[in-house]
């Protein structure tokens, strides 16, 4: 049956831009093919609200552009009683009243819970992981932390909050950690103020960089005989399907302007696949038995974090060791990393059907939990 | 009383020279098209208006008139003195304009064709036919209702392994078309490959008066165009027209076509032809392999019914012009599957392979037999149906549906008049696939790679013009 999606982009995030183009390439047009009615909710770097037409349309946010559409007759508000409902229009207000929010943020105010608990506070079904999950996986520290409990090898690490003297954690690192060190802002994706480090100076600019946008900075071993790989997954619970494992084939520093200003060419090989951010070798070569393991620790990862929807673990694998280490969480990768899907034989219209159709059920096992019970406390005032 | 009034839309004009020109100037055609258009607004959508001379010419007369027409009914409603009687008359005119133009336009075709274009045809293609008989080279004149422009490519390709040869150009096959091509030969060629098209009865003989083949081929009798042709014996009539100036012995058939099998003739088939046996035929996405006499042949185009086709062009190269085996077998790896027929391409990991431009139920069969021969996850089958196919239409299609059903895994139509008798055919064997109707399968085509991914293979069928809306 067709439904009214409403489909959530941009937001207060670093990754605002990279939002906006998973959203409108990898979403809405195939929730348009599915049939649905696609609500776009465009939330700007100030975290405004609004909506229309014209909001589907990539030219509407370029610089020159983007002024005339972020008016008040485009603004909207939301009622969450009942479920959840778009408010918009100036003189004569219209209501749309949403069944399934499909949330396309990545980065803070949106992939890391936030909205998650809004929509939850709404009772309304939406795409994606559910808040608890959210809050961990995009918590660096957090999220290794819950890693270790769990079995699971990850680099060793120090985090420190952004009130500790620098010098005291360059000092600590180096009680604690080797050369090189990647130092990492912890509630960040897309490789956003990360920095490989190889000596005190360069940590001491690397944590500084880090701080600046986050209150947190996590700083981690560097893994040998390296080979980076992800693995996106689907669905709830026990019942998953992976995608490949994908390596990308950069040499040294993958960061935001490798991955997204360059197609990912900066430095890398021009064999593989053109992945959503790149060039990258799909599937991974990895000897059989290492694939296998990497797998493994990707599912067990998925299910104890209780992710659901989709996700992206990032994996480290020392090849020589044949040790696979927990890198990283992504709850709402980059283009749903369609393009993986899709090289496993998932188009794009059927990942995006598989998507809302796993809201659709979290939603309805969640409304058989028991939420309040009868009580005759308030009968003693 | 919408669509009357979509008539009085700016572009009206433009948009009835455009259904004009893709009816390639049938007066009857193009004013059947008119009657069942229910919006003039929504007529371009598969194409635009080419602006030819021609278009040029009948855009400024008919805008001339149009002009002045409405300057006669302002005068007539806003004249001082008008009374009511002349208000109503002008008003009674100005409804009644859109059809005015639309015959003046088809008065203005017929009279410029019977006193500017048909005399000039008439001397071109004298002129043609005059300079054609002092080139020495040998005429192969390729017929027949399906595979017609394939073939001749083949045949260019492979016998130019050992010749000076040239074609007629695309699926140039009308008498003015042809005669502009022989104007443009230089006379030094030594093969000529003529494609001669079918719309009437008399119309190979026509062209076959111009050509005076040595050689004929007919490629395969099929029920195209059979709106005008009414009945499938006419058809093979009008293909046999060539026995009157091709010996059987010079004449080649397509043996597997199931009616020119018993015919008299030298038949080719995709089990190969006199001396040239075929064996060993491995299908698949991009490419052809066979073995023929022990010998292992690869060639990129796709699908068995174009295997007879390469022997043929091996047999005549080798055996009628002298070619060696080696120069021939150079050629046939250098043949590339040609746009629209047969045609695959990577989307999205997806094999998608593009012969829209077949338009005749043996190249479906042809279609779903090497969609049924290749492995995929998916198998999905589009096709828009069968134009021109008169009474048959639905003993047609249900008979597609019902081969698609054996092979496709889903299947997309486009929602016209054929629809209902392909899911008729589907129903009949029991389809349990998807079945998804869309309104434009441009849109379709579009959106594919939002649609498929690695394993999938997508077979796209047939063509469904502005003019058959």
């Amino acid at each position: 049956m067709n439904k009214t999606v409403a489909v959530f982009f941009g937001g207060k995030s670093t990754e605002h831009d990279i939002s906006i183009i998973s959203a409108l390439v990898a979403v809405v047009k195939p929730l348009q093919l599915l049939g649905h009615t696609v609500i776009p909710v465009y939330i700007t770097k100030m975290g405004e609200y609004f909506s229309g037409e014209r909001f589907l349309q990539i030219e509407t946010y370029r610089r020159d552009r983007l002024p005339k559409a972020l008016v008040a007759k485009n603004h909207v508000t939301f009622d969450l009683s009942g479920g959840l409902s778009v408010i918009g229009g100036t003189l004569r207000k219209t209501r749309t009243k949403i069944d399934v929010v499909f949330p396309v943020l990545h980065g803070t105010f949106g992939e890391d819970g936030s909205l998650m608990g809004l929509l939850r506070m709404a009772s309304v079904p939406f795409v994606g992981c559910d808040m608890e999950a959210s809050v961990v996986a995009m918590n660096k520290v957090l999220a290794k932390q819950v890693a270790e409990s769990c079995g699971v090898l990850t680099p060793k690490f120090v985090a420190f909050k952004k009130r500790e003297s620098i010098d005291e954690m360059v000092r600590r690192v180096k009680d604690v950690l080797k050369y090189p060190v990647f130092v990492k802002p912890p509630h960040l994706g897309s490789s956003i103020g990360v920095s490989k480090v190889k000596n005190d100076v360069e940590l001491k600019n690397a944590i500084e960089v880090a701080l600046c946008y986050d209150e947190l900075v996590l700083v981690e071993e560097e893994v040998d005989n390296l080979t980076e790989v992800t693995l996106p997954i689907i669905g709830n619970g026990d019942d998953l399907e992976l995608g490949l494992l994908e390596r990308p084939l950069v040499k040294g520093e993958f960061d935001f302007e490798a991955k997204y200003l360059h197609g990912g060419k900066k430095g890398g090989q021009k064999t593989g696949a053109k992945g959503a951010q790149g060039y990258s070798e799909l599937p991974a070569k990895l000897p059989p038995k290492l694939y296998a393991e990497a797998e493994n620790v990707g599912r067990l990862v998925y299910e104890r974090f209780g992710l659901s929807g989709i996700a992206r673990i990032d994996l480290l694998i020392d090849t020589k060791s044949k040790k696979v280490y927990f890198n990283e969480i992504n709850p709402m990768p980059g283009s749903l990393y369609a393009h993986n899907f899709a090289a496993k034989g998932v188009s794009n219209v059927q990942l995006v059907e598989k998507l809302l159709n796993l809201a659709l059920s979290r939603y309805e096992a969640e409304k058989k939990v028991e939420r309040a019970f009868k009580s005759s406390f308030l009968e003693q005032f | 009383m919408k669509g009357y009034l979509s008539r009085f839309r700016l572009d009206y004009v433009r948009t009835l020279i455009y259904m004009l020109q893709a009816t390639e100037y049938h007066a009857w055609e193009f004013v059947k098209w008119c009657h069942r258009t229910k919006d003039f607004g929504q007529v371009m959508r598969r194409r635009v208006l080419v602006w030819t001379n021609k278009a040029r010419l009948l855009y400024a007369v008919i805008t001339g008139v149009q002009v002045a027409m409405l300057g006669a009914v302002a005068v007539l409603v806003f004249w001082p003195t008008s009374g009511i009687a002349l208000i109503l008359i002008g008003l009674f005119l100005l409804m009644l304009l859109p059809i005015l133009l639309e015959f003046l336009l088809v008065l203005v075709v017929k009279l410029g064709d019977f006193f500017i274009t048909r005399p000039l045809a008439k001397k071109r293609i004298a002129a043609a036919t005059e300079k054609l008989a002092g080139i020495k080279a040998v005429k192969i004149a390729v017929v027949g209702s399906y595979g017609k422009t394939t073939t001749k490519e083949v045949l260019k390709t492979i016998l130019a392994s050992g010749k000076r040869v040239q074609a007629t150009p695309g699926n140039m096959n009308q008498p003015l078309s042809i005669a502009e091509f022989i104007m443009g030969l230089s006379g030094d060629e030594e093969i000529l490959i003529f494609e001669i098209g079918e719309y009437h009865m008399g119309d190979v003989r026509k062209m076959c008066e111009i050509v005076r083949p040595d050689f004929g081929v007919i490629t395969g009798v099929s029920e195209a165009h059979l709106a005008n042709f009414k009945t499938l014996e006419n058809i093979k009539k009008t293909f046999d027209e060539i026995r009157a100036f091709v010996p059987d012995e010079r004449l080649y058939l397509n043996g597997d076509n199931a009616i020119l099998a018993d015919e008299q003739g030298v038949k080719y088939a995709q089990d190969g032809m006199a001396g040239f046996k075929v064996s060993g035929v491995k299908l698949r996405a991009f490419g052809t392999e066979f073995t023929m006499n022990k010998e292992k042949v690869q060639t990129a185009l796709l699908g068995a019914h174009n295997i007879g086709v390469v022997v043929l062009g091996m047999y005549l190269a080798e055996k009628q012009f002298g070619a060696k085996r080696e120069a021939v077998k150079r050629a046939v790896a250098e043949l590339k599957p040609f746009e629209h027929r047969m045609e695959p391409k990577k989307v999205n990991g997806a094999v998608v392979i593009d012969d829209t431009y077949n338009g005749n139920l043996e190249g479906v069969k042809a279609g779903l037999k090497l969609l049924k021969s290749l492995e995929g996850k998916r198998k999905i089958y589009v096709t828009p149906g069968l134009v021109e196919q008169g009474k048959k239409t639905a003993e047609i299609h249900t008979e597609i549906g019902r081969e698609i059903g054996f092979v496709a895994s889903e299947v997309v139509l486009m929602n016209n008049s054929t629809t209902q008798f392909i899911q008729k055919g589907l129903d009949e064997v029991g389809f349990a696939g998807e079945v998804k109707v869309v309104d434009s399968p441009l849109l379709f085509y579009e959106n594919l790679p939002q649609y498929v991914a690695q394993g999938d293979i997508v077979l796209m069928q047939n063509d469904w013009t502005d003019n058959y809306a």
